[in-house]
């Protein structure tokens, strides 16, 4: 049973993706290498020097010890600040978390060299750098390429943390599994990463079996692998360097659906419709987009203007008592203070709706949220943040003067929806898929308490100076998606598992924004 | 060729004549091996002087002057990475001899140390016997031909079936080659077995100088008869039967 829902979930998962596939894992395979390519580059000299220094070894061996205890979300997180998001910061973290393997083994595989056979070699007229390269590189050379396996297998794990903060490859397959609950996804995106790392695992410990049995053979194919690994991140990292990537766009997209599909409509209609090439740097959550755009590490993604107004991040400004200012003053706030340009909206608000089940609605004869005077007996449920937003629940039953007879419950957002009963009121927001699949009735915010949070393209304005042709192109997108096709889109993906490149394609075409 | 004088450790003062064997003995700690490898610079004197072949060993890049030293250490230090033919052509290849003259070479040193390359030359050291290192350890030093060799406690870690034939062999070979040889050793037996000239040293300073039957039959001074010990009369019995009586 559970084997057969296995094959089942992962072959949709691949029919679905398959197109995506290939790429992704090349790019996972390629950060991977090339994290480990410039930990080689300079772990190994590190090692070999700090045998020169005994002194200082174990200071710096303990430094290293320390960051590898940092948790690897964390060091993460520690990047962005410098690199802010993309693939830059990911290797980053994954070269700093596999340094310690490298040195240390560096190391101690040449220190544990017997005294013996390093005063037969001085004794016999080799000079330091022959002894190194003779003796104690070809006997530390098993305990070298353990330490090489260690530091692949930290920085495959660390570049599939890495999709978390836009670097791309399978990571991406695992988070969007994980927040669409599509163990499919997950799988496509698990086993080949298991698949990859034990390849390198074993093969890298085979080499260091032939090393042990064979040193001159283990130094040519070690020696070839160490240059060839350092050589590739080199190459990477000057072709980055030298040859910035000025015409590929830089479209960022959210940790969760809607963001996803909203990102790939962009890219899709910029690709068809202009000349540019678009990159998508995925899973960043709403502060981290906010400064990655800020920073130039995404060109432009799809922002709500309520998350601009709020965000310390962003313009970081109270809510005015006049709503419906708010989509106008962010615009210009935004433009003025940080340099982006908010596009035509979409057309859909995605903020908060209090929503309660049709029978529910009827029985009570609730239609706005004033109604709500009248069903005291209803029990709140929201996600765990209403509760203490600026825009959340104290002032709601504030504004509308509302009391209920038992203290809201509170919820992680993917369960909002999960077994609402008769008699509750769920804080959902409007493009929530499941308002249209259980047949909810949105109450209308008849006194206007709840900010907008209208959907739109956020562009640098810089990048709009140089191709003014994204604003002309994204704008025909204006008015095009209200909340009930966003909600019908959602569903396509959230629930129907569809990719989100082709529910977006399919829009894009029934639009005729792409032929 | 060699006429060194040595003045190391604690006014250590010693010429090893061209073409002879001279041994260091002593207990442990008692400077043999710091006074050996003085010689090829492993260790810096803080004072004094030392010359091979008659040239301040200071003046030499000590790179240079250890590849003119034949060295053979205990269990021969040979590399555990490489085979016999590779372990032998260390030196010859440091230097930068041609490959055809290494390969004759290898060929004619290992025969002489009797490890026929086409049996031996293709082993590790770990596929060896103690007995079979060492000789590696000994053709590695023969190697390139040096007119010195230093060897430390060659023989120390075998048994003593094996020390005593390799002794022999030694003997005889240094009778074809004879080569300036300085060896450290805590075995008096050793001491006289291979060497023409016995130094006996205590805290880093002589405290005799001469033959074994001059170390056996005239003890210096109390050290003397300390290193000797109890055994001195079963030594005398062993190597100078001539002289038993002398003693009884």
């Amino acid at each position: 049973m559970l084997a057969a829902t296995f094959f089942s979930d992962l072959l949709r998962a691949w029919e679905r993706s398959h197109d995506s596939f290939w790429p992704q894992a090349w790019l996972f395979l390629s950060l991977t290498v090339r994290a480990l390519g410039l930990a080689l580059l300079i772990g190994i000299p590190v090692g070999i020097l700090l045998t020169r220094l005994p002194r200082i070894a174990p200071a710096v061996n303990t430094v290293l010890a320390l960051v590898q205890a940092v948790p690897a979300l964390v060091l993460l997180a520690l990047a962005i600040p410098l690199l802010h998001v993309g693939q830059a910061p990911a290797v980053l973290a994954a070269v700093v978390y596999s340094l310690l393997p490298v040195v240390l083994n560096t190391y101690v595989g040449i220190i544990q060299v017997s005294p013996t056979v390093r005063d037969a070699a001085r004794g016999m007229g080799m000079t330091g750098r022959q002894i190194l390269w003779n003796v104690e590189l070809p006997l530390g050379l098993p305990v070298l390429m353990a330490g090489i396996r260690t530091a692949a297998v930290y920085a495959s794990g660390m570049i599939v943390f890495g999709a978390l903060i836009g670097a791309g490859g399978l990571g991406d397959y695992i988070y969007n599994g994980m927040s669409r609950d599509d163990a499919g996804l997950i799988w496509l995106g698990t086993i080949p990463v298991l698949i990859l790392t034990c390849a390198i695992y074993w093969g890298l410990g085979g080499l260091a079996r032939l090393s042990r049995k064979n040193s001159a053979l283990g130094m040519w194919l070690g020696g070839g692998l160490i240059v060839l690994t350092s050589g590739y991140a080199v190459f990477a990292l000057m072709d980055r360097l030298l040859v910035p990537s000025k015409e590929t766009i830089r479209v960022g997209a959210k940790d969760f659906t809607e963001s996803q599909i909203l990102a790939e409509i962009l890219k899709q209609d910029l690709e068809a419709n202009t000349d540019l090439r678009i990159e998508l740097v995925q899973n960043l959550g709403t502060s981290v987009s906010i400064n990655a755009i800020k920073h130039g590490a995404v060109d432009l993604y799809a922002e709500y203007t309520g998350n601009l107004l709020t965000n310390k991040e962003a313009l970081d400004l109270p809510i005015p008592a006049d709503r419906s200012t708010i989509t106008t003053m962010v615009r210009e706030e935004s433009r003025d203070r940080l340099g982006l340009v908010l596009l035509e909206p979409f057309g859909l608000n995605n903020t908060y709706v209090p929503c309660v089940r049709r029978a529910t609605a009827q029985r009570h004869g609730l239609r706005t949220i004033s109604d709500l005077k009248r069903a005291p007996e209803l029990q709140v449920v929201m996600d765990l943040s209403f509760l203490t937003r600026p825009d959340g629940w104290g002032g709601l039953a504030q504004t509308y003067d509302l009391r209920f007879q038992t203290p809201p419950t509170q919820v992680s957002p993917n369960l909002l929806y999960q077994a609402l009963r008769d008699n509750e009121l769920v804080i959902g927001f409007a493009t929530d898929w499941q308002i249209e699949a259980l047949d909810l009735v949105v109450l209308d915010d008849d006194l206007g308490y709840f900010p907008s949070y209208h959907a739109a393209p956020l562009v640098r304005e810089a990048i709009l100076r140089h191709h003014p042709e994204i604003a002309a192109v994204l704008n025909r997108l204006a008015g095009q998606i209200d909340d009930q096709t966003m909600r019908r889109l959602n569903y396509q993906v959230a629930e129907e598992k569809r990719s989100e490149q082709e529910v977006a394609r399919e829009f894009l075409l029934a639009k005729g924004l792409l032929e | 060729m060699f006429s060194g004088e040595v003045r190391a450790v604690d006014c250590l003062s010693l010429r090893v004549p061209t073409g002879r064997v001279l041994a260091l003995l002593g207990a442990s700690g008692c400077g043999k091996t710091t006074s050996l490898r003085l010689i090829n610079r492993l260790e810096e004197p803080t004072s004094g002087e030392l010359l091979v072949r008659g040239a301040d060993v200071r003046r030499q890049r000590p790179e240079v002057l250890r590849r003119s030293i034949g060295y053979v250490i205990q269990e021969g230090g040979l590399f555990p990475h490489v085979d016999v033919w590779h372990n032998v052509a260390t030196v010859p290849g440091l230097l930068g001899w041609s490959r055809d003259r290494i390969r004759q070479r290898i060929t004619q040193v290992l025969e002489l140390v009797g490890l026929p390359e086409s049996e031996f030359g293709g082993r590790m050291p770990h596929e060896l016997s103690g007995g079979q290192r060492q000789r590696v350890g000994v053709a590695r030093a023969l190697a390139s031909d040096p007119d010195i060799l230093l060897m430390d406690e060659p023989f120390g870690a075998l048994d003593p079936g094996t020390r005593e034939s390799l002794q022999d062999e030694f003997v005889n070979l240094q009778a074809q080659l004879q080569k300036t040889v300085v060896l450290v050793t805590h075995d008096i037996v050793e001491a006289g077995r291979l060497a023409q000239e016995i130094v006996l040293l205590d805290r880093g300073r002589v405290v005799q100088q001469g033959t074994l039957a001059d170390l056996l039959l005239h003890p210096a001074d109390e050290r003397a008869e300390a290193f000797l010990g109890k055994r001195r009369r079963d030594l005398i019995r062993l190597c100078l039967p001539q002289h038993s009586s002398a003693i009884c």
